[in-house]
């Protein structure tokens, strides 16, 4: 068994849960073994903001242990974690990847890492991202890029990419992520994982860092479909704290009962598929769409409005609402208070604060895009102007809904890119966005799972639904999985010593 | 002067509903004197990451203060954020109401005068700050306490009618039960917007004071702040017009601005120039979803509403008979009146002048000397209506009722109907003659006296009969019998 149990890492929460039951190996041993790798590999892949010790955990370790032994445990229970550092943790530091949090401990603990904390789930890190959640590369951190595991050279996708890249390295068993435009389907895509967004309103944002406050929703990030409906089950629901979340009842994400996809339609969105796209990705999605139909959906063309529409109305939504969520950090509470010395009046204070050593290029690009759209006078014909035109998206998608269960499309139109690509484009983060756009506004639910490589690279498979269709979107990509070997290929850093 | 110009008035009230926490979060409001910071949490705050959630009581609130003053309830309504950066205010936004505010039209009198109200919203208070030499410090207990925002259209035309109009809303809100409304602890704020126009160059027109001809610009408004207690929103505006009117006369220009009232030195002093209208980017809060105010809960509401402060002094003064002095000393407190309504319920009219005589004399009186408040009182319903009924029906003085009362209040044993009994009043005359003549026959000096003309001295007389009947006997009984004797 020792051989294996220097894997354990590798393991899926199905695979490590049982492991633990049956006593295979501890909870500490599948803890360290998280731990270990990530001392091996992070180096390289920069997944990590903030690790926890091995003593920091040790009583944790034991209270999970505890509840195995005692046969009262979860599923989840000592099933090590990251989490996106974007979730506030209570006193463990959570930086949005910004220099203005840099020492920013949490007095309270987000719903999700509590809910997670609950049922025994053991945070072994904080992950990058962009600052803010502000891309699709994690460039824009103030801190560090995290790489792609399959290509140390190219980024891991974002905002969510630190999770992306941790799940992918093996370095946790699972991650936790939030998307306001694909920021979980993103990095899961360039990363080859399962990640999924529910529908809005579906997990509480309570304690998540506001990025796009109408659009935010956090979720899981894993090896599998099956893994991500486990973590779903648990972090979905109600939530008194958070008054955009409903009452309606979770499903049983976790109980699959398909073996096949007859009966279910699928909308083959053509506007989508014509969009300027990199050849080898449309490739591998029109392949995994044939798939889908072998396996016995109905694949229906649909006719969707243009993506690029979409793109416009998140860039004036989400910005006009990141102006306003990240107006707080003016300078007088968080972020480096400069010294008398180095200011003369009380502008040159605040712009040492706030400008100087606070927000990154692209934080301060989106408050002054956003702050912009919002201003008196132009409020008409930008933030108004594009709050109608999502109810128009929304209302397309219900027309559509009416005659498919399910839609697919490409997650991102790209595979993993050059690290420094990013820089070049000050809309790369809404540009690799582009498929997500959409459904992101109209708060529906996807899930991105790998469908093959291209140049060695994994292309995700994007499926969504309509509002609180995580269920069907599981399924689906629970059979596809059943009948396909790509989200379990392991990148090279993995295995090599 | 008084003549030539005109005062154009529009009020600013803001007032705290008296929810037990505070507007987005669970934190207690009462924050009158506790140390600071002490009522905090990371919503109010504005931790990143915190989300505010609606106290529905605040809502209820806001609902009754608009149905008390006559406004429609929105169906659809939603909170929008107001950003400005200051820090008394964490979010950098306030949680506010831009344009579905919950209360819209309505309208309050004052005398002969309907002043019409163009909106009642809710939002959130900022924290409080102290300014020390070099630096400042904030208490966030106050941070995120529910307030709601009166505005008025600008139709109040003295400072007199301001006074009456405050006045008036304070009565209000504190007999609905929303508010103490208390000026000196913050608990209402007013805020007077004042501008004076020549007679004849404007006209008021769909809420909008207007110039009556193309090439004369009227003067603009100055915003009066910082004003903590009803008398001084007269003394304010009365001191404004004097300036404005001065400075217009004198060939000075009136600039738009923000003035503070000095209350030491009963002046206002400049604040801020508005250099032009702040721009607040509102947009619709995205973390409450819009809310939707059923009928039914409107008509609950309604229920629970007191009845109008004119209807009730009607109802006390033109059906009950009282004087409208008592009436004064009985809706002076809501609280009180409240509880007066409560002890007279089922009580039939006739009885309800001798129930305020004595609820607004001795049981106001023991109220005011003793800790016990009108709920811990032993004066419950039942007892205080036999003791009106008796009083009212010559069964017992006022005196033994009083005593009765105060008994009563602090012993919640007593039984009331042996009490009644054993104080019954001696009206029969054959009883009390014997007793008289004795009296009479035992205090020669006073008989001298009221033959002699002093005729005051018969309290002498009345006294001792009291004294001999431990307080029973009906006095103007008394009186008519000790006059017959003597004169016999």
């Amino acid at each position: 068994m020792s051989s294996n149990i220097e894997s354990l890492n590798r393991l899926t929460i199905i695979q490590a849960a049982k492991g633990l039951r049956s006593k295979k190996f501890t909870v500490k041993e599948l803890v360290h073994s998280c731990l270990d790798e990530i001392e091996r590999t992070d180096g390289k892949v920069n997944s990590f903001l903030k690790v926890l010790s091995k003593e920091d955990l040790e009583d944790e370790i034991s209270k999970a242990q505890r509840k195995i032994d005692n046969d009262n445990a979860h599923i989840l229970t000592g099933i090590p974690y990251a989490a996106k550092d974007l979730f506030s943790t209570k006193n463990i530091k959570t930086t949005a990847s910004s220099k203005i949090l840099e020492d920013y401990k949490p007095q309270y603990e987000s719903t999700v890492t509590k809910k997670l904390k609950d049922v025994g789930a053991i945070l072994i890190g904080k992950t990058n991202l962009d600052e803010f959640a502000h891309g699709s590369s994690t460039e824009t951190s103030a801190f560090k890029v995290s790489r792609c595991p399959w290509d140390l050279d190219r980024n891991a996708g974002g905002s969510s990419g630190g999770s992306g890249s941790a799940v992918s390295a093996h370095q946790t068993i699972f991650a936790i992520g939030t998307s306001t435009a694909g920021s979980i389907q993103n990095p899961s895509s360039i990363c080859g994982i399962s990640g999924l967004k529910g529908t809005y309103g579906r997990v509480s944002r309570y304690g998540v860092i506001a990025m796009g406050s109408s659009l935010d929703c956090p979720g899981p990030m894993c090896k599998s479909a099956q893994d991500a409906a486990i973590v779903m089950e648990v972090i979905s629901g109600e939530d008194r704290n958070d008054s955009t979340t409903t009452p309606k009842t979770v499903d049983d994400y976790s109980n699959f009962k398909r073996n096949d996809l007859n009966n279910i339609k699928i909308g083959y969105p053509k506007s989508y598929f014509k969009t300027d796209m990199q050849e080898g990705v449309k490739d591998r999605v029109e392949d995994a769409v044939k798939k889908l139909e072998k396996l016995g959906a109905d694949i229906v063309e649909v006719d969707i409005m243009k993506p690029e529409f979409s793109v416009a109305v998140y860039t004036i939504v989400c910005r006009s609402e990141v102006s306003s969520n990240l107006g707080r950090y003016h300078g007088t509470r968080y972020g480096n208070q400069p010294t008398k010395s180095d200011f003369d009046d009380i502008f040159e204070y605040f712009k040492q604060s706030r400008s100087m050593n606070g927000f990154g290029l692209e934080a301060k690009r989106r408050i002054m895009t956003g702050t912009f759209a919002l201003s008196s006078g132009y409020a008409d014909e930008f933030y108004k102007k594009a709050q109608k035109v999502r109810t128009l998206v929304i209302d397309d998608f219900n027309n559509v809904f009416k005659k498919v269960d399910l839609i697919v499309s490409p997650t991102t139109p790209t595979v993993a890119q050059k690290i420094g690509a990013a820089v070049e484009n000050p809309l790369y983060g809404e540009l690799a966005d582009i498929f997500a756009c959409g459904p992101a506004i109209s708060g529906l639910p996807g899930i991105s799972i790998p469908c093959g490589f291209t140049e060695d690279l994994p292309v995700g498979l994007h499926i969504f639904g309509p509002h609180w269709s995580e269920k069907l979107c599981l399924d689906v990509a629970k059979v596809y999985q059943d009948n396909t070997d790509y989200h379990n290929k392991l990148p090279k850093i993995v295995t090599e010593k | 002067m008084k003549d030539k110009y005109d005062i154009i008035i529009g009020l600013e009230i803001h007032f705290h509903t008296k929810t037990k926490s505070k507007m987005f979060c669970r934190c207690s409001t009462d924050f009158w004197e506790k140390d600071p910071n002490t009522l905090t949490c990371p919503v109010c705050l504005g931790l990143p990451g915190a989300l505010p959630v609606a106290n529905k009581r605040a809502i209820e609130f806001a609902i009754k203060a608009g149905l008390a003053f006559n406004c429609s309830i929105a169906e659809n309504t939603k909170f929008d954020r107001k950003h400005y950066f200051y820090p008394d205010l964490p979010k950098a936004y306030q949680i506010s109401q831009y344009d579905k505010p919950i209360c819209y039209d309505g309208y309050l009198s004052v005398g002969d005068r309907k002043i019409k109200i163009q909106r009642i919203h809710q939002e959130e208070d900022v924290a409080k700050m102290i300014h020390m030499n070099d630096f400042s410090l904030v208490d966030y207990n106050k941070s995120g306490l529910p307030l709601l925002e009166m505005v008025t259209y600008p139709e109040i035309r003295t400072a007199d009618e301001a006074y009456d109009f405050a006045q008036k809303v304070r009565s209000t809100i504190r007999r609905i039960g929303i508010s103490d409304a208390d000026m000196e602890k913050g608990q209402m704020r007013c805020e007077p917007n004042i501008s004076v126009q020549k007679k004849g160059s404007w006209e008021y027109k769909d809420g909008k004071i207007l110039s009556t001809a193309q090439n004369l610009k009227l003067n603009p408004k100055v915003e009066i702040k910082n004003i903590a207690s009803i008398s001084a929103i007269r003394k304010a505006i009365k001191y404004e017009y004097e300036r404005q009117t001065n400075e217009l006369e004198n060939g000075g220009e009136i600039v738009q601005e923000t003035r503070g009232w000095d209350p030491v030195n009963e002046v206002t002093v400049h604040q801020r120039t508005k250099e032009e209208a702040a721009d607040y980017r509102y947009f619709p809060e995205p973390d409450i979803p819009p809310i939707i105010i059923c009928r039914d809960w409107v008509n609950e509401i309604k229920e629970t509403l007191p009845a109008k402060a004119e209807e009730r002094r009607s109802f006390y003064e033109d059906k009950c008979e009282i004087k409208s002095k008592t009436v004064d000393a009985l809706m002076e407190d809501p609280g009180f009146e409240q509880r007066f309504e409560e002890l007279i319920e089922g009580l039939e009219e006739k009885y309800v002048s001798t129930a305020a005589s004595l609820a607004t004399g001795p049981w106001k009186e023991i109220i005011n000397e003793t800790e016990i408040d009108y709920v811990g009182s032993g004066v419950t319903i039942d007892k205080f209506q036999k003791i009106v009924k008796a009083s009212h029906e010559d069964k017992i003085t006022s005196n033994i009722a009083k005593e009765l009362i105060q008994r009563l209040h602090s012993d919640k044993k007593l039984d009331v109907d042996e009490m009644i009994n054993s104080k019954q009043q001696i009206s029969d005359k054959d009883e009390l003659e014997e007793i008289v003549k004795n009296v009479i026959d035992d205090n020669p000096q006073p008989v001298n006296d009221i033959k002699e003309g002093k005729k005051q001295a018969i309290g002498v007389l009345i006294g001792q009969v009291m004294c001999e009947t431990k307080g029973k006997s009906n006095p103007q009984v008394v009186t008519e019998l000790i006059n017959r004797i003597i004169n016999e």
